[in-house]
Order: structure tokens, then C-alpha cells, then sequence
């Protein structure tokens, strides 16, 4: 119904929109581990702090690997169309 | 306003534990659940060269949400799963819209449904994952590019889930608030239908469709 090339843009503008979701994401799910984890072990927020900064780098890393992925599918795109 | 948050449970105790069931997202699923079985039937209770409404709709639908599939995950696994992503929008797209029926709840309003969700695109994701590259293949990824940002690769992965499942959560349930709140405030005029047609289809819609896109962009990506 929809071409090959919409259906790619499509795809893009989600991942794109999820990008800030993910950070979020991966710094909420940092201090929930941390935040049980030192519930659990009774201690006073060293887990917190470590899996909270956790988060923040793998958010960053996370990200940075989604918009290799992005770039990786237009390159792919555009040598697809150059192609004889 | 005073439904606000309020969550209906069935709570009964069974083995000395207490187990609560969230009973309008569990009877809202299954009305759900009905219908996607009513409009399966509908429309391949007469198939023909020339289809009715019912077949012609469902035709439509699936042919689009196919080539989706093709497009993102190749011939071979797009026409093996699409029937579960077209499934899971379907049933998406129901459940957002059935909260503009008066006294109806989204049963993704519930954190469990949209969470539940998640879970299963992740498993789907990785299982699929282990049985294309095989086991080993699947865990040395982890270690790339160095080894030691396994924990960070753990975390993306993981806050996938968290991401996809809050955003839908998030989405609907702050626009059923907004309703509340403006029905409130307006006493119902004019305001509560547009807001009505704009969450609870067009948001609806969207996020319907953005949560089916990133399940199947997680799967194409361990696949790749």
C-alpha cells in the first residue's frame, strides 16, 4: 500500500522519537535497581548512586548505538538506490 | 475528578497470599479480545474474488502491516511474523480506542497491560535473536565493541522495555486525565468531544502503531 521508502521513514521518525525515551528509560531503570538493591542490602543510597550513573552512561551509549543503527539503514538505503 | 487514579480490584487471598486483580483492565482486555474474535470472523466468514466490507478492511490491513514486516525484517521472517504484529496492533488500536465509549477503560490506562507487552516484544526480540545468530554469537554481542560496556549494553536493552511500555502507558493515561480534568472543568460542553477524538483516536492511533513499529525495530535489529 505504502512504498518501501515510507515504510523507512516511518520506522526512522519512531526510533528517532524514542531516543529521548530511552535515556529516560535507562536512568529510571538504574535507580529502581539501586533503589531495591540497597532496600535490600540495607545500605544508604552506594548502590543508588552507582546504578543511577550507570544509567546515565548506558543511556548515552544506548543512544549513540541507535543513531549508528539509523545511519547504518540509510547508507544501506542509498547504496541500494546508486545501485545499477 | 474523583476517578482519577482510582484502580478497580478484585482482591482474594489464596495459599495465605493476597492476590489483586485489576478488574477493569482484565474485563476490558477480554471484551477486546471478543471483538478482534467477531471481526475475525466477519471477515473470513464469506471470502471472495470481489470482498465485502469486513474482508475488503481486513485485507487492507494486513496486506499494509505485512509489507511493514517484509520491509523491515526481510522476506523470510517479515512473512512469519507478521501475524503477530499485526495482531498486537490490532488489539492496540482497540484497546486505546475503546476508552471514548462512555463508563469503558483503556486497558492500557494499566501499567501491567503496556509492561506485559514489552516483555513479550523483548523476549520475542532476543529469542529470535539466540536462534539466528546462536547462543554464542548472541552473548559475545554484549562485549562489542570492548568488553567491559557489557553492563551498559545490559542496561540499553533492558530500558528498551521500560521505555516503549512507559511511553504508551504515559501517553494514554495522561490523556484520559486531561478528559477528566477538562470535563470537569467545562461540565462537559463543548470541549470533551474534540479532546475525546483527538486521545482517544488520534493519540490512540499513533501510539498504537509507534509501539508496534518499535517491537518490530527491536526484533529487525537482533536479527541484523
Amino acid at each position: 500500500m505504502l512504498g518501501k521508502e515510507t515504510h523507512k521513514i516511518f520506522e526512522q521518525l519512531v526510533l528517532v522519537s524514542q531516543l529521548g525515551l530511552t535515556m529516560v528509560g535507562c536512568i529510571g531503570l538504574g535507580f529502581a535497581i539501586g533503589y531495591y538493591l540497597d532496600k535490600w542490602l540495607g545500605l544508604r543510597g552506594i548502590f543508588l548512586t552507582l546504578f543511577i550513573l550507570l544509567g546515565i552512561v548506558g543511556g548515552g551509549f544506548t543512544v549513540y548505538r541507535q543513531i549508528r543503527e539509523l545511519e547504518a539503514q540509510n547508507s544501506d538505503g542509498s547504496a541500494e538506490d546508486d545501485a545499477p | 475528578m474523583e476517578g482519577i487514579g482510582k484502580v478497580s480490584q478484585w482482591v482474594f487471598h489464596l495459599g495465605g497470599m493476597r492476590i489483586e486483580l485489576n478488574s477493569a483492565t482484565l474485563l476490558m482486555t477480554w471484551l477486546i479480545m471478543g471483538l478482534i474474535l467477531v471481526f475475525t470472523v466477519l471477515a473470513t466468514r464469506r471470502r471472495e474474488m470481489v470482498p465485502g466490507p469486513w474482508q475488503h478492511l481486513s485485507e487492507l490491513l494486513v496486506g499494509w502491516i505485512k509489507d511493514l514486516c517484509v520491509d523491515a525484517l526481510g522476506e523470510q521472517w517479515g512473512k512469519r511474523y507478521y501475524p503477530l504484529i499485526c495482531a498486537l496492533f490490532i488489539f492496540l488500536l482497540l484497546c486505546n480506542w475503546i476508552g471514548i465509549i462512555p463508563y469503558m477503560d483503556e486497558p492500557t490506562k494499566d501499567l501491567n497491560t503496556t509492561l506485559g507487552l514489552g516483555i513479550m516484544g523483548f523476549f520475542i526480540a532476543h529469542g529470535t535473536a539466540i536462534w539466528v545468530k546462536g547462543p554464542k554469537t548472541y552473548i559475545t554481542e554484549y562485549f562489542k565493541p570492548i568488553f567491559f560496556l557489557m553492563p551498559l549494553n545490559v542496561v540499553g536493552e533492558l530500558a528498551k522495555v521500560v521505555s516503549i511500555s512507559f511511553r504508551l502507558f504515559g501517553n494514554i493515561m495522561g490523556g484520559s486525565i486531561i478528559i477528566i480534568v477538562v470535563s470537569y472543568l467545562a461540565y462537559g460542553l463543548i470541549l470533551p468531544p474534540f479532546l475525546y477524538a483527538f486521545f482517544g483516536l488520534f493519540v490512540g492511533t499513533i501510539q498504537a502503531f509507534v509501539f508496534t513499529v518499535l517491537t518490530l525495530v527491536y526484533i529487525a535489529v537482533q536479527i541484523r
